[in-house]
This record gives C-alpha cells, structure tokens and sequence, in this order.
C-alpha cells in the first residue's frame, strides 16, 4: 500500500511555508502533502525544522509565508483550537493528559457529554465512559475508559491521546517521537493502532530519529534539513544509507576546528555507570587537554550520564576515578571539590538564576574563596573577579549588576561558562554548549574551549550538532538508548558514521560481550 | 529584584536592578504619610512619647515575626506555626521560671530563656527537615505545629496562666525602655525606646547583615531564585532552607518571651493568628511569595506601616470591626500595587481595559 500523492484523496497540502525567528531561518520555502490513510515519516537531524513545522500545522505557530490547504480548501491556520476545528491533531512527547482524571474524562475533556435534564447542569458519566470506550476499542486499545490516567503505562496515555484525537474527529493526527519512550512491544501495539487509523482514513505524519521504524511503518519518507526539504520519496525506493546523507549532507564550515592541544594522562575514568533504565554501564576515559564529544540522538542517555558524573541524580552503579584516585561524588558540591565544572543543558533553568545578577550567577560556585574569617564575603574580590570574567569573555553586559535574565543567549551562556571557570576546574562538562546561540557568540565558545584545552583542562561535551561534534572533539562517543556505541577518533569519524551508530543500526561490540569503551 | 549586594556607593547601580529600592522607598514614603496624617488628627497623642512605645513595641513583635516569615518565603515556603510558638515559648519560659521541670526547682531567668531559644529552634530545624528531606510541603507542617504548639501549651497549663510577681527581673525584658535601662528620669522620646525595639533592631542588623554580606545570604536568594540551579552550581539547598526554618523558629520563641515579659504572665490564649500578620507585614514590605525576592528593611516598615495604622485607628476611635476592614484592603492593595509594578498583571489590565464591548 504504497501511498499515493496524487488525486482526490489529498488531505493536506503544505505550499513554500516559511518561518524565520531572530537569528534563524527555522523553515524556508517547505512543501508537504499527506494523502488520506498515508503514513508520513518525517525525518532529519536535531534542529532540521519538524517540530516548527508541526507547531505551525497544530497552530502553536504562525507561518510567515507561504499555502495550507485541507482537503483542498486554504486556510489559514490561528490557534490550536483552530487546527482542531479543522480536524488537525498533535500529540506530543510530553502528553497532555490530566493523570488525576478517568481516561474517558480526559478524552473528553472540555466537551463532556451533559444529562439532558437540570438544564444540562451534570456531566452525563455513563455516557461519556460509553463513548469513550467506543474510541479506544475502535483503534485497538484495550483500556477501560474509566482507568485514572496515572494508573496507565506511557505507551497507553499514548492511546488515550490518540483517541482524544478521534473524539474530535480529526482527520490528521500528528505523533512527535511517539516511540522514545516505549519499549518493543509497545512500539509493536501502537504501530498496530496506526495501521488501523490508515485503514479508517486517517492521515499521519510521523516523526522519528529512529530509522529503523520509518522502514517498518511509513509510506512516504520526507527529509527536512536546515529548514528546507531536501528530500522525498516512498518508502518502498528509499535506503537507509540515501536517507542518512539527505539528513546531514551539508559542508563542515570552518566554524568548528579543534586547536592542536597536547593530550596527557588519564584525567577522568568512568566505569561501568548505571542508572537502571536510563544509562547502561557506561565507561569511558578523559585525558587533559582533551575534549571528548558525547554523541547521540536526543533521548540516548547522553545528559543523564553527565548529570550522573557531576552528582547531579543519583547513580545505581559506577565508579569514578579521577587521576587514578577513586572518587565519591554524591553532590554537585563533592564533584565541584574534585575539581568538575558543570554547564548544563538548560540555561535558563539550570544554568543560571534568572532573577539574580550577572556578579551573583559568577560568584555563586566560588562564594567560599571570597571570604574573610570563613563568612564574611569579600565583596570587592568578588566584583574583581566577576569583571576579570566579563572583560576576557567579552560578556555584553551594561554593568554587572544587571540581572541575568535581560542578557542574550549567548551572553548567558558565557556567563554560565565564566562561574565554572571562576572555580579553576580541571574537567569541565559541558552539555549543549552552543545550541541556541548565535554564530559568533559560538566562535567565542569554542576558542574557549580550545584555550582550556591547552592549559591543560579535560572537557566533555555534550552536542546535537553533529558539525561541532566533529570540529570539536578529539575522541567521539556515540551513545544510543543508554549505552555507548562505540568510540570513535577523530580521523575516522564522519556525520554518517555517527549517524548510523547513534540510531543505533551499528554497534562496535567489545569482546567481553559489554558495548564499553577503550 | 533580589536586592542583593554590591549596592553600595562605590559600584554602578543604574537600570533594573534597583526596582526593589525604589520598592522600599515606596512603602518608606506611605509610612510617612501615614505618620503625618495621625499627626494631624490627633497631634496632642501621636507623638507623645508613650504612644510611639506602643507603636515601637507592635514593630518589635511583628518586625521580629517578619524578618523570620522573609526568610522562609524567600526560600519559597511559608511558616503558620509562629502565632501557636509565641504561646508555646511563652508558656515554657514562664514554667521553667515559676515551677521548675519536673522535679527540678525553678530555674534562672538566663538559663530559661536559653533553653527557650534553643526549643524554638530545634522546632524550626524540624520544620526544615520535613520539607527538604521528607518533601512535606511546608504550608502543611507548620500548620501541624500550629495546632500542636498552641494544644501543648493550654495541656501543659491547663489553660491557666502562668502569672509572675510584679518586680520580676524577667519582667524588664517586655516592659522595660531605655530611660529604665539607663536609670533616667523621663527621658522624652529616646528614654520612651522599649528595650524590644533594641532588641529588633539588633536582631534585624544581624540577619540583614547575613543576607548581604555572607555566602550563606547568597545562598537563600539563589535557592530562592531556582533551586536547581543553586543546586547545581554547589549549593546545599537542603542546609539553606533549613536554616531559614531554625530563624523562624528562633524568632518566633524570642518574640514569645519578649511577649511573656511584657504581658507578666506566659499564656496558652496569646499570639492568635499573628503569623497571619507577620507575613502581611512581610508581603506590604515587597517580599514575594513565589520566592526570591524579599529584604528586612521591608520586613520591618511593612510591620511599622501596619503599627501605624492600628494605633492611628485607636486614637482615632474607629472600632476594631473597621480596623480589620481597613488593614485588609491595605494588605490588598499593597500587593495588587506591587504585582502591577512588576508587570504581571499590568498586561492583564490593558488587555481587560481594551476588551472589545
């Protein structure tokens, strides 16, 4: 049932949609179509452009330019109630599910049938489980309607969205990465829901990083790249390997270039870290002057490893030797003593303290060094320092007491930077160092980077780009579903090995039967 | 505007980050009005030097109460047990002098109000241990020490009093002022000082002090501010916010023996619903309740503003009903005036003044 593009039985037609925000072209000039009873897989790197897309088709989003038809009819999408109305339904990753309500309660959330009598005042109960129930046996889903959502398993809240879909009779039903966070045999239920959708006409756009399952389910395949379509075709005449290049084919700029660094001795051993369900015996080795790239699709394991490292969760096993010495790092604080700077994913909620100043967010970890007699802060050495920071990094600030949430992005990041580096850490972690910030505000991040290296420092980078991954990093470390792939050098590696590692279509098997590292 | 640090003459303060002194001067502004107002009405009795101890001595109680209210709600929590302390601390201080512990003779008026101060403490680490470690919200187990401390207390006394002879030395303590310190006669306005108003502004140096100078007063407001991210940059949130929850503790107990002094007796019935007041004098002196945000210097003008406004209104003559009425509104319109300085709800207000009819 290769899924035509052609006819009447069109159901969507996206013409030359674009979508800039400052600083980024996040879509240029995109078409789409999706037959009734088609499944499309939408499919392409980290930050290619699918999730603005969709918010634009869900109506979380305005487009700046460009056609939606439905069903051949423009229009013009203003609201989420909007795409609703037109029949247009998105589930997310993150549900939107109240879990204190039954399911039948959720599915009807809003719209909840009424007894007829008492002037329609009470919710008619019977009814709506009744009708609830209809739903979720009408797409396979052996749920009772009155469950509390709370009580369900991910991959049936996933269900319950789905017919919450179909309770508003939508005709387009949009899945986010539907299966990150379900296992096999869930994956093989709900692919199982989607085939009964297909046959009841319903139109799906599926997006996933994982390739194998584009294979098993899709009609169609589109490939989105920076913004723009790079590529589209039936499944039936695609390969894997013609799809990996479609998703990262583009030229390695100059941008990204690791500077020479001399690479010493051990710095950093991790061994055999776990935390059940998340990050599978993970073990990897950090010399100074390197930097070591953590590679990976979103969802891999990647920030929970780091966050694991630096004593930010809790670890269920592992060990932690830093040179050579084993370490307990049960706090940020323990990992801080050890000589571990942390800069997180999230900036704004973890990296920073929005509400205080630009000198409160350097000075916070380093507080203890700027005190007379163990409690009174010297507050001039502390300002000295801070400027020290905000001169080197050419941090843009009007003064250091501005609050750091009226800084940029890449300001932020810089000042995120500067209070790890006010502590004169010997590894430094650094989880997304440069997403979201502008082009320069990242040159100036990795000549930092570069210039810690060759004083010496080890630094783990986490990065979704697969650009500064490979001009970054010394050594690569792939990591899929919680586990490391594979390690790979930098000569060898390139944006398709990567890529098939990371979806984890290869896997360098080490002779103890474990995936760990050298 | 975590009115933090660094603002003294010798840096730069232009922009932002001074909406929170302007907040100060604010509220220092309405005070001042309000002072001359009552001034004007009745100016044989505002000023006298009897009547400004009355108003001294309502700010040393709810100041005190503030300042302990402004930590915890900086660090996002909230304490309802401190009404319920006064009683409690004012009850055990007064039994340990007239009756002893147990089969131990009355003790000293020193080593009472020690051990006093140390329970009050130990109850606020209990607090501070129930919210961080267990995750118990904190709305919750100060209400449960609400209801207990205040039970305990009329238990322990059988509702009765605990009455002291006049001439008591633990009697200075509430009653005193400067003038009697001091051994002057009269003294005017400086003698009229209460020794508990001292007290307060010793005890809102020091934590002022802790807020501004020290790591530890980094630490509240960036606990405060996003406690993942003090958590995160090394900060040891649970010890922070537990420490704020000893303050309270200590403050509470320190105010109910201030009060058992002044009133001559320690009784199960004192102290109702002050930790209500306490934490409008905190919310009328800038301090947010979603955390963050919150000074001592707003503390105590917020508790002087509302000192103000009910002695006013007893001079005045208005009945208590009217009163409460009034002290309302102020604390409704204090905080809606400063959620649209903020710039909240002033979005809110264009859109609904704007509203198509």
């Amino acid at each position: 049932m290769g899924g035509s593009v052609s006819g009447q039985n069109l159901i969507l037609r996206v013409e030359g949609v674009s979508k800039a925000f400052p600083g980024v072209q996040a879509l240029s000039n995109v078409d789409l179509e999706l037959a009734a009873g088609e499944v499309l897989a939408l499919v392409g790197e980290n930050g290619a452009g699918k999730s603005t897309l969709m918010k634009i088709l869900s109506g979380a989003y305005r487009k700046d330019t460009g056609r939606i038809f439905i069903n051949g009819q423009e229009v013009e999408i203003a609201s989420p109630r909007h795409a609703q109305e037109l029949g247009i339904a998105i589930i997310y990753q993150e549900f939107n599910l109240a879990p204190n309500l039954s399911a039948a309660a959720n599915i009807f959330l809003g719209r909840e049938p009424r007894r007829p009598s008492l002037g329609r005042l009470f919710v008619d109960r019977k009814r709506m489980e009744q009708e609830a129930q209809k739903l979720l046996d009408r797409i396979g889903a052996r749920i009772p309607a009155s469950t509390l959502v709370r009580d369900l398993s991910v991959a049936e809240r996933q269900m319950v969205e789905i017919a919450k879909a179909l309770a508003v009779n939508a005709r387009i039903i949009i899945m986010d990465e539907p299966t990150s966070a379900l296992g096999e045999e869930e994956v093989e239920k709900l692919f199982q829901v989607i085939r009964t959708l297909k046959q009841q006409g319903i139109g799906i756009i599926f997006i996933t990083h994982r390739l194998e399952e584009v294979f098993r389910i899709a009609d169609r395949i589109v490939v989105l790249r920076d913004g723009k379509r790079v590529g589209s075709m039936p499944t039936y005449k695609a390969t894997r390997d013609e799809v990996i290049r479609l998703m990262v084919g583009r030229e390695l700029g100059d941008l990204f270039r690791k500077q020479k660094a001399e690479i010493g001795p051990p710095l950093l051993e991790v061994r055999g870290l776990t935390r059940r369900g998340v990050v599978e015996n993970v073990s990897f080795t950090l010399h100074r002057g390197e930097i070591l790239g953590l590679a990976g699709l979103v969802g891999a394991g990647r920030t929970e490893t780091v966050r694991m490292i630096f004593g930010a969760d809790p670890k269920d096993a592992g060990e932690i030797l830093i040179e050579g010495k084993p370490v307990k790092i049960k706090s940020p604080r323990d990992a801080m003593e050890a000589g571990i700077g942390f800069v997180p994913e999230d900036r704004s909620n973890h990296g920073l303290i929005l509400s205080l100043s630009v000198l409160e967010n350097i000075a916070l970890p380093s507080l203890n060094q700027y005190t007379r007699l163990g409690i009174w802060l010297n507050r001039i050495g502390l300002y000295k320092t801070a400027r020290e920071f905000v001169d080197k990094f050419s941090i843009r600030v009007a003064h250091l007491q501005q609050k750091a949430m009226f800084l940029s992005g890449g300001n932020q990041q810089k000042v995120v930077v500067a209070k790890w580096l006010a502590l004169r850490p010997r590894i430094l972690i650094m989880d997304e160092p440069t997403r979201g910030i502008d082009v320069g505000a990242k040159a100036e991040i990795h000549a930092l980077m570069n210039r810690l290296a060759q004083e010496g420092v080890g630094i783990i980078m986490v990065s979704s780009e697969l650009p500064e991954i490979l001009g970054m990093s010394d050594r690569i470390l792939v990591m899929a579903r919680g586990r490391v792939m594979t390690v790979l050098s930098r000569e060898e590696a390139t944006q398709e090995l990567i890529m098939a590692y990371a979806s984890g279509e290869k896997i360098t098997q080490m002779p103890d039967g474990s995936s760990q590292a050298p | 505007m975590v009115r933090t640090n660094l603002r003294g003459e010798r840096f730069p303060l232009p922009g932002l980050s001074r909406i929170g002194r302007i907040r100060e001067i604010n509220v220092l502004v309405a005070l001042i009005l309000l002072c001359l107002y009552f001034y004007w009405s009745r100016p044989d009795i505002f000023l006298e030097p009897a009547n400004l101890a009355v108003i001294m001595r309502f700010i040393a109680t709810f100041g005190m109460l503030a300042i302990g209210e402004v930590l915890v709600i900086i660090t996002g929590g909230i304490d309802l047990s401190v009404g319920s302390m006064l009683a409690f601390t004012g009850v055990i201080t007064a039994w340990m002098m007239l009756k002893g512990i147990g089969s131990i003779p009355p003790i000293g008026v020193i080593p009472a109000v020690l051990i006093t101060l140390l329970i009050g403490t130990l109850i606020g680490i209990w607090h501070g241990i129930f919210v961080t470690k267990l995750k118990i919200p904190p709305f919750i187990i100060t209400l449960g020490t609400y209801l207990m401390a205040r039970g305990f207390a009329a238990n322990l006394t059988r509702g009765y009093p605990q009455v002291f002879d006049s001439g008591h030395p633990f009697l200075i303590l509430g009653q005193g002022d400067v003038a009697r310190l001091l051994g002057w006669e009269g003294g005017g306005v400086i003698g009229a000082i209460p020794i508990s108003f001292l007290i307060l502004l010793f005890i809102a140096a020091v934590v002022h002090l802790i807020l501004n100078h020290t790591p530890l007063g980094y630490w509240i407001y960036a606990v405060g501010g996003n406690i993942e991210a003090a958590r995160l940059s090394g900060v040891n949130a649970d010890r922070v916010r537990i420490f704020c929850y000893a303050t309270s503790g200590f403050l509470a107990a320190l105010t109910g023996i201030i009060l058992a002094s002044r009133l001559g007796q320690g009784t199960p019935v004192v102290g109702s619903a002050y930790e209500l007041w306490a934490i409008a004098a905190a919310v009328i002196g800038g301090t947010s309740l979603r955390g963050g945000e919150g000074t001592v210097l707003g503390a105590i003008l917020g508790a002087a503003i509302m000192g103000v406004m009910q002695n006013g209104m007893v001079i005045l003559n208005l009945s208590s009903y009217v009163q409460d009425i009034i002290l309302g509104m102020v604390l409704v319109v204090a905080v809606v005036y400063d959620t649209l300085r903020r710039g909240g709800g002033l979005e809110f207000l264009k859109k609904w003044l704007s509203r198509p009819s």
